[in-house]
């Protein structure tokens, strides 16, 4: 499909539900006009797309406010942010953070190189911490601009922020030297993760959230301390959102997952967003009755690099895969949309979710996808 | 007590880097060298045959990154021990030499780390940059010390052009033809390293080991 066929189908397109109406029609087992979608983390890409670098975006919040208008204008994507970025509580607790003009933020320098120095970052107030605040305003401000739109907020899983107030590498030789130091650093990063959550409620009154936790992948820890360290302080962030926001969090971990399966299926989540590397197939017959799953179309490959068919193909390869999922199943990225993913390619993810994904229905194969099984 | 032959200390030193032992390797590297025994043999009998073994474990899953981390520990401690007893000819020799890092804007570098250790133990001289490396450094690192092989990595998508950028510099800089570009890292596949001219692409340290290898004809 060239790129002039596709806007035309894609602008010729009328809506026949909202975002909300067709969320709450798919989650009832009701069909909905086409399948949910989430193309992950796309503010940034977003900007980038509008002509605004990431700092723009990160520090005007005139900015934001334009890129939230002209998503919802240009590719009828609503809702709204205010969540813990992947390094928020290390950067709450010190550790030196450094924001490119155009980029995903990294971490400079650690808060503590050791974990004999635990105590330095544990007398942290996470509600007094004006990196929280500085969040809720930022939320505020959108919430007054949009306030039709609902907001969500977002956590990292306790083993990646453990991750970002210390150097990886020596947190992972400290679950062999010094485990419970370990443990008690999970539990302080849950912590402030769950009263993220309750400032959050306070001021919006509850809403969806997501955990996303990539440092706790197979790729990096073994089955056994994922569920020595790992594991349980999900459970406990878990049940501390569940608790805060009066409803369960979805959870994406990148990379490799697939040895924790059967673990991860204990876990009492709304959703699990599966990264591109793992199979959705699987993922569907191993966890599909436990929670819904979204996924999983390559970011970089397919979205980045992929043409309008590429991006198309794997929709179709994804809706053909996950939408038997018991639970539900939201056509998804596998990971956050890079930034300079081109605009035809955000069009082509919409377009194949409309047409491929129309007529879904929980735990079934939507209507869209006759003649293309 | 019978003094330890060269061979069991040699055995000792083998078992402490698999079995993470990063003090007792110590006390063996120092009773192997007050018998007298050869330094060299030490070094690649015991400690990097141990390290070779641990490779071999995190290959088939049974052993994890941490696992890895704490034997390289353990062989770094050797090392330490034995390498300033070795002769001079031994220490030089003709290794195949690699410059590696991080992208710059990338301050990950776990996986570096990991393929850096195994490269060494595999016999490569290495020249660690380390993370959040200047475009430029790599090219001007590789010609000062006359590099077979450029291998970076990254685990941003943000940072990933840095890599093709780094083999057009090369090209610039007329010394594309004598050096081979490898890649890694989660985002990067084999068809971005096809895309931006890079020879070799691996999914994980061991593959970058034999890849490594390949690409100077050590395999």
């Amino acid at each position: 499909m060239d790129r002039a066929e596709l806007e035309k189908l894609f602008y010729d397109y009328k809506d026949e539900m909202t975002q909300g109406e067709r969320a709450a029609a798919y989650a009832s087992g009701e069909e909905a006009d086409y399948i949910p979608f989430s193309i992950q983390s796309n503010e940034e890409a977003m900007a980038d797309l509008f002509g605004y670098t990431t700092a723009q975006w990160r520090n005007d919040p005139k900015v934001h406010i334009d890129v939230i208008k002209r998503r919802r204008d240009e590719f009828g994507i609503v809702g709204l942010a205010a969540g813990q970025r992947l390094r928020t509580v290390g950067q709450a607790v010190g550790t030196k953070m450094f924001f490119p003009e155009v980029g995903i933020d990294r971490v400079e320098t650690h808060a503590i190189q050791t974990l004999a120095d635990l105590d330095k970052v544990l007398s942290v107030d996470p509600y007094t911490s004006p990196v929280y605040q500085a969040i809720l305003e930022r939320g505020r401000i959108l919430k007054d601009e949009f306030p039709e739109m609902g907001i969500g907020t977002s956590v990292a899983g306790p083993f990646t922020v453990a991750s970002t107030i210390m150097p990886i590498e020596r947190l992972l030789r400290d679950t062999r030297k010094h485990p419970q130091a370990v443990r008690d650093l999970l539990d302080f990063a849950v912590y402030h993760s769950v009263a993220w959550a309750e400032m959050f409620a306070k001021e919006f009154g509850g809403g969806p959230c997501t955990i996303c936790d990539p440092v706790s992948c197979a790729d990096i820890l073994s089955r056994k301390q994922y569920l020595e360290f790992s594991m349980p302080a999900q459970e406990k962030l878990i049940e501390g959102l569940t608790k805060a926001l009066g409803r369960k969090p979805g959870l994406h971990i990148c990379g490799k997952t697939n040895p924790l399966w059967d673990d991860m299926a204990n876990l009492k989540v709304a959703s699990f967003s599966v990264d591109n590397r793992e199979s959705l197939a699987e993922a569907k017959d191993r966890m599909g009755d436990k929670f819904a799953l979204v996924g999983n179309v390559p970011p970089v490959d397919v979205m980045l690099k992929g043409s309008i068919d590429d991006v198309i193909e794997s929709c179709k390869k994804c809706i053909r895969q996950g939408a038997e999922s018991p639970l539900g199943y939201n056509l998804g990225t596998g990971c956050q949309v890079p930034i300079g993913t081109p605009r035809e390619n955000f069009m082509a993810f919409i377009y194949a979710a409309r047409t491929y994904g129309r007529g879904a229905r929980k735990g079934c194969m939507p209507k869209g996808m006759e003649g293309q099984l | 007590m019978v003094a330890a032959s060269k061979e069991e200390l040699i055995q000792k030193m083998y078992d402490c880097v698999v079995e993470m032992e990063d003090e007792e390797v110590v006390d063996v590297c120092n009773e192997y060298l007050e018998a007298g025994y050869d330094a060299y043999d030490g070094i690649m009998e015991g400690l990097v045959a141990g390290m070779n073994r641990a490779s071999e474990l995190y290959d088939e899953e049974e052993y994890f990154v941490t696992d890895v981390l704490l034997c390289s520990d353990a062989l770094y401690a050797g090392l330490d021990v034995l390498r300033p007893h070795l002769k001079s000819e031994e220490a030089d020799g003709q290794r195949k030499k690699v410059v590696i890092g991080v992208v710059e804007g990338d301050t990950h570098d776990i996986g570096k780390n990991l393929v850096k250790i195994m490269l060494e133990t595999a016999g490569f001289e290495i020249y660690d940059l380390g993370r959040d490396v200047p475009l430029d450094d790599f090219v001007t690192k590789a010609k000062e010390v006359d590099a077979d092989i450029i291998a970076m990595s990254t685990l941003m998508t943000t940072t990933m052009g840095g890599m093709g950028e780094v083999v057009k510099k090369l090209e610039e800089a007329g010394i594309r033809d004598k050096v081979k570009v490898m890649v890694g890292g989660s985002p990067v596949s084999r068809r971005f390293a096809d895309e931006i001219g890079a020879e070799g692409y691996s999914r994980n340290a061991v593959e970058a080991v034999k890849m490594a290898k390949e690409l100077v004809g050590m395999a």
